[in-house]
């Protein structure tokens, strides 16, 4: 493992959402949710002007709907995504993913990148999660209401794995250990290739026990207690880091990461499998639909500045 | 060294040899423990398979050992074999997360399916030519394609010319990325060239059995995990799967109820057996007797390594006779006051004193349910003998569920090679499962020999408790389906444990033929076959399909999880509104449901669900 010096992060804390104000001209690219957290954008319009503020909406799996954009954005079409962004200047790009579904922002940050925009990417923690009127074990939480299954990402899809190579499973664990034990199920990982990673520090001092507790009976069946690794909870940089670790440690693996904890740990993925483009990487996700009222409250603010740590890196 | 850490060495080395019972995690092993269970030469017959079966059913075993890798380990390493094999294997599990990508809503199905066809080519191109590298890598006798045919076999791919095996591998993997690079930017108007529906497979397997050491050969295209395809794509394949033979043929691996269509590309065709191809149905093509002697056959071979002593497995696993077990479960604290409720007539006395104690707690639970006084029943066993003895033959097994009260403990035994059986329902990886569990706690107990009925029991409740907590990661389906088993199995363990004045062993349910299915329940309901949280069994002889025609069951694997009967026997009748009130209201659900078959959700719950104390709200005891 490199030092941490020759690791640094790109990221801006806030302690509370209202000191957070993004710098003038741009754009800044949002949804709201059910979620309050995701409602600041409202107090943030109208103490931050200066910029264009956007309102995405989800269509179906593979498509969006823009404010003031007419045509609808496929997002499983580079060239319709980068006609919207086109639209929208080229000075900094604001991306606020705490009320974005996974199948929204991370194709937006790829072609972002790859379209050699500034790009900064806002996450919100939540002040707390919903707890299950009637839990089980690992299930303290009540946070999904169902799932679609597991299938690739817009503009994340993987076909050309070696065949026979060693599949790993890194898992960025979050709160409901069944979609663990889904993952390992569907990507039935070489054994001894479960890699969990733990956001810890996490949001609050407890989460990272949340989400031992949760995943740690499958973990010990798996003969994975061992292998757990840390990252900061709301850090991609870290996750970036810990999965590139792992990579330089199995040579010959093909790594399939399963995107169940926090939205930062996701984002670390995303930009681990493209910045440089790594085809050892694939991102796993089962497209749950969140509730709505999974989170309460906001508390902290993150600003991530994910164009100047891709440069650092090298590109995209 | 001492015992506990002898013990200790030894239940890692079983854990070891039975490599955390998936082939996946076997590695090389999962060849030298092979044993072939009795279907295995139908699925050597040149002919298309279909080998159906659930989870751990032993699919992928017997599809690594067809494969090309699995004949070399079989033939003993032996290189100058493999021009001898009658096949060559190729194998290919279905990536959920890649064959997913072919849908949505930018292109027509009929172009998906176009781009999944171009696709299996190039996979399955690629399997093929994989071997080929190994081949030349491995066998005596090689193979050699020249430039022309290699060239032939890149153009009906539309890849850039090879002239070498090494080009074409290369070329392959180059295509399989510029195809992964549209997925990642559909455009309807600029499709890829796409190869047409199987026919680089046909050309290269015909070439390859032209060449002297695969001439009078075939390849068998081993496809596992057949469910994950979605149903278009299963079109696909049904049609290859149709118009194979010759040079290359398919064995596929599917769970139960995941074949999703038989439809194949031309409307007018369908799969059917046994017409297109061979079923094997693992559950129903070996009897329990056969599935037993393959289990012992295979816990035999592994086990050898750790008890080289050992004779059979089956010695290790002794069975409880229901009079020992009632004493073991303190049948004679509830009897304690038996003989003096008799009163002070003699032959009475002397009769009851001749009964054995699970009879006396019989004649006790009798006289308290049906409101009779105790010596009021023991006369009448005495004059009715005949009767009462089929009585007591219906209730035995049934009252041994309601001795232990308000105590610690085992509640009832799960013991005996054949209650392992009956438990894993012909399902070797619970089988193994049970067998290497016990096994694993005897020795971490310092035991030697046959495992004790405590421990027995104990391994099944723990290997009940694992399967359960993996039906969360079966499918998308797996929280609704962990919450309808909480719900029914507490409900058929309030029956269990309350059988006085109702009919014994009632375990299964059915929702009568007339009543409206809700879609979602259905859907629920076969997934919880599918992954082995149910299983069913059609309600009369006559072969349906929909829902509320067949009787269901939670799987045995989980009745010393929920302490209830494994045994087949007695069923009621649910509304489907009742199961989904089951999942979604549990605890009012559960006393509803008890109060409509006459029994009180008072009773504590058994040790092994005290995880779930917050989820009933009750406390374990």
């Amino acid at each position: 493992m490199e030092e941490l010096r020759s690791r640094p992060l790109f990221t801006a804390v806030y302690d509370a959402v209202d000191q957070f104000a993004p710098a003038s001209g741009g754009a800044y690219l949002y949804a709201a949710s059910e979620e309050e957290r995701s409602q600041h954008v409202t107090g943030l319009q109208a103490r931050a002007g200066g910029l264009r503020y956007v309102q995405l909406e989800q269509v179906g799996d593979f498509g969006a709907r823009a404010e003031g954009y007419a045509p609808e954005i496929g997002l499983r079409s580079q060239g319709s995504i980068g006609d919207f962004l086109a639209g929208l200047g080229d000075q900094t790009l604001y991306l606020d993913i705490t009320g974005l579904n996974h199948n929204l922002w991370a194709p937006l940050v790829r072609m972002a990148l790859q379209g050699g925009l500034a790009l900064k990417v806002v996450y919100v923690e939540p002040r707390s999660y919903a707890t299950s009127p009637s839990p089980r074990e690992g299930e303290q939480f009540e946070l999904s209401e169902s799932k679609r299954g597991i299938g690739p990402l817009p503009l994340f899809t993987s076909l050309a794995a070696r065949p026979r190579d060693t599949i790993g499973l890194a898992a960025l664990l979050g709160f409901e250990g069944a979609r663990l034990k889904y993952f390992i199920e569907q990507v039935q990982p070489t054994k001894d290739h479960l890699f969990p990673i733990v956001g810890m520090p996490g949001f609050r001092p407890e989460y990272p026990i949340h989400a031992v507790e949760a995943n740690g009976r499958t973990l010990s069946e798996n003969g994975a207690v061992q292998a757990i690794r840390f990252a900061r909870a709301n850090c991609p940089f870290s996750c970036y880091y810990v999965l590139t670790d792992i990579l330089a440690a199995h040579p010959n693996l093909h790594l399939k990461v399963a995107m169940i904890g926090t939205k930062p740990h996701a984002l670390g993925a995303v930009l681990r499998m493209i910045v440089p483009a790594t085809p050892a990487i694939e991102l796993v996700y089962d497209h749950v639909r969140r509730k709505a009222k999974r989170t309460s409250g906001a508390d902290h603010c993150l600003v991530y500045d994910v164009s100047a740590f891709s440069q650092m890196i090298g590109g995209i | 060294m001492s015992t506990s850490t002898h013990g200790d060495t030894q239940a890692a080395l079983i854990a070891d040899v039975f490599g955390g019972f998936r082939a996946e995690w076997l590695s090389e092993n999962i060849f030298s423990y092979f044993k072939q269970p009795a279907y295995f030469p139908e699925l050597e017959t040149r002919r298309p398979c279909v080998l159906s079966g659930g989870r751990g059913s032993g699919k992928t075993t017997v599809l690594l050992c067809l494969s090309y890798e699995g004949q070399f380990a079989l033939h003993g390493r032996d290189a100058a074999r493999v021009k001898d094999w009658a096949y060559y294997g190729i194998y290919y599990r279905v990536d959920t997360n890649r064959v997913t990508a072919f849908a949505g809503p930018e292109l027509e199905p009929r172009q998906w399916q176009q781009l999944f066809s171009h696709y299996l080519n190039l996979v399955l191109v690629s399997r093929l030519v994989e071997f080929l590298a190994w081949h030349r890598a491995t066998a005596s006798e090689t193979v050699t394609l020249s430039a022309q045919e290699c060239r032939r076999v890149a153009s009906t791919l539309h890849l850039a010319p090879c002239a070498s095996l090494d080009d074409l591998r290369e070329a392959l993997f180059d295509a399989q990325l510029d195809f992964e690079a549209y997925l990642n930017n559909i455009d309807s108007a600029g499709l890829p060239k796409m190869s047409m529906q199987g026919a680089p497979l046909r050309y290269l397997t015909d070439l390859l059995v032209t060449k002297p050491p695969f001439a009078g050969k075939q390849f068998f295209l081993l496809i596992d995990e057949y469910e994950n395809l979605l149903e278009h794509q299963q079109v696909v394949v049904n049609t290859l799967v149709k118009h194979s033979g010759g040079s290359h043929t398919f064995k596929v691996g599917i769970k139960d109820l995941g074949w999703k269509t038989r439809a194949t590309l031309n409307p007018d065709q369908v799969l059917t057996s046994p017409a297109d191809y061979a079923l094997v149905d693992i559950g129903s093509s070996l009897s329990e007797e056969e599935f037993a002697t393959l289990a012992q056959s295979v816990l035999n071979s592994r086990l050898k390594q750790v008890f080289p002593d050992l004779a059979n497995v089956v010695d290790l696993f002794p069975e409880l006779p229901l009079d020992k077990e009632a004493e073991l479960l303190g049948v004679e604290d509830r009897i304690a006051a038996f003989t003096a409720r008799l009163g002070d007539d003699p032959h009475l006395i002397a009769f009851g004193q001749e009964l054995r104690p699970l009879q006396r707690f019989f004649a006790l639970l009798w006289s308290e349910t049906q409101s009779t006084p105790l010596p009021e029943v023991v006369r009448d066993w005495m004059r009715n003998r005949s009767e009462w003895s089929t009585r007591y033959e219906n209730y035995k097994y049934a009252i041994l569920f309601a001795i232990k009260r308000n105590k610690a403990g085992i509640r009832k035994y799960y013991c005996g090679w054949s209650v392992f059986v009956k438990l894993s329902a012909s399902n070797l990886r619970y089988l193994l499962e049970l067998s290497v569990q016990a096994l694993m706690l005897n020795a971490r107990a310092g035991g030697v020999g046959a495992v004790p009925f405590a421990l027995q029991t104990e391994a099944a409740a723990s290997v009940a408790a694992k399967n359960f907590h993996e039906i969360d990661g079966m499918s998308i389906h797996g929280g609704r389906l962990a919450k309808l088993l909480l719900g029914l199995g507490r409900v058929f363990y309030l029956m269990a444990r309350q059988p006085e004045g109702h009919a014994p062993e009632v375990n299964q349910f059915h929702f009568g033929g007339d009543v409206r299915m809700p879609k979602d329940l259905a859907t629920l309901l076969d997934a919880g076959v599918m992954h082995l949280a149910l299983v069913r069994w059609p309600s009369n002889k006559l072969a349906l399909s929909d829902a509320q025609q067949f009787d269901y069951a939670i799987h045995p694997i989980f009745a010393p999880f929920f302490t209830f009967s494994f045994r087949k026997k007695r069923k009621i009748k649910l509304d489907p509104d009742a199961l989904i009130e089951l999942i979604e209201h549990p605890r009012d659900a559960i006393a509803g449901l008890a109060r409509r078959v006459g029994r009180t959700d008072e009773d504590d719950l058994p040790e092994q669900l005290s995880l779930f104390e917050s989820y009933y709200g009750r406390v374990a005891v």
